[in-house]
């Protein structure tokens, strides 16, 4: 089954963002198909020099790990991007980006939706 | 809220995994107890409810909501009873707010039990469908 689970939500404030990541690594260890897509305040994880560690395990760190739990780069919506004078060059890791016209296509192409 | 189409059984009926995430003074609360006793009403199978994130302020044993009109706590407690549902709460969720702790293991409210993520990940992989709540 191919699951997207998408970040709307900022890193920051709360175990709520660090709850979400764990339900993704988690359905990574049962082998499923996991991809990632930022959206809105999402887009946040991934700017670089954040210091919103949790319990000593910080997030930014987790999302350049990605790859050891078999998940592809994360996809980026570009909109979100821009409407925060954010670009794909300057984000910590390499992502994909996807515009929010083709989202229902993209969406289509999973089984299974899980919001953060 | 998410929802995916699966296989839909020839007879209809569908099984259910509900993740519950709104703490039990959020509107989404409200919307999942609902939610779930419609699936029951229905005929579905309603296999498991798991408590995550704000979730797990609902197994909170004692506790009581300003609003005497609905017992929020108590009446997950016996719809489980009722119904047969599986009530779990997040081990490691439950642990961060102070809802559970390992060595305290049954100040949890009627009819919940904790487990870990990976409980979840099998309901969501063995169930036709998967709404999260909050």
């Amino acid at each position: 089954m191919r699951y997207l689970c998408i970040f709307r939500k900022t890193p920051v404030g709360g175990s709520g963002a660090r709850e979400s990541f764990d339900l993704m690594l988690t359905l990574a260890a049962f082998d499923q198909e996991v991809t990632a897509l930022l959206i809105d305040d999402g887009v946040f994880h991934l700017l670089p020099g954040q210091q919103c560690s949790e319990e000593g395990h910080p997030l930014p760190a987790l999302w350049q790990s990605l790859e050891m739990y078999g998940i592809d780069s994360p996809w980026v919506e570009r909109e979100s991007l821009l409407a925060r004078g954010m670009n794909q060059s300057c984000l910590s890791i390499p992502v994909r980006v996807v515009s929010r016209d083709f989202l229902p296509d993209f969406f289509a192409g999973f089984d299974r939706l899980i919001g953060d | 809220m998410n929802e995916q189409e699966t296989n839909i059984e020839s007879d209809g009926f569908l099984k259910y995994t509900l993740q519950v995430n709104a703490s039990p003074c959020q509107g989404e609360a409200d919307l999942a107890f609902g939610f779930a006793s419609a699936v029951v009403a229905r005929g579905h199978e309603l296999s498991r409810v798991f408590f995550y994130r704000d979730g797990v302020y609902h197994a909170l044993k004692g506790a009581q909501p300003a609003d005497p009109q609905t017992a929020k706590i108590g009446r997950w407690s016996g719809f489980a009873q009722s119904h047969g549902v599986d009530l779990v709460v997040c081990s490691a969720a439950a642990q961060r707010r102070g809802v559970w702790t390992p060595e305290e293991d049954n100040g949890l409210a009627r009819g919940f039990r904790v487990a870990g993520l990976a409980l979840l990940v099998e309901s969501i992989m063995t169930t036709d469908r998967y709404l999260i709540f909050g």
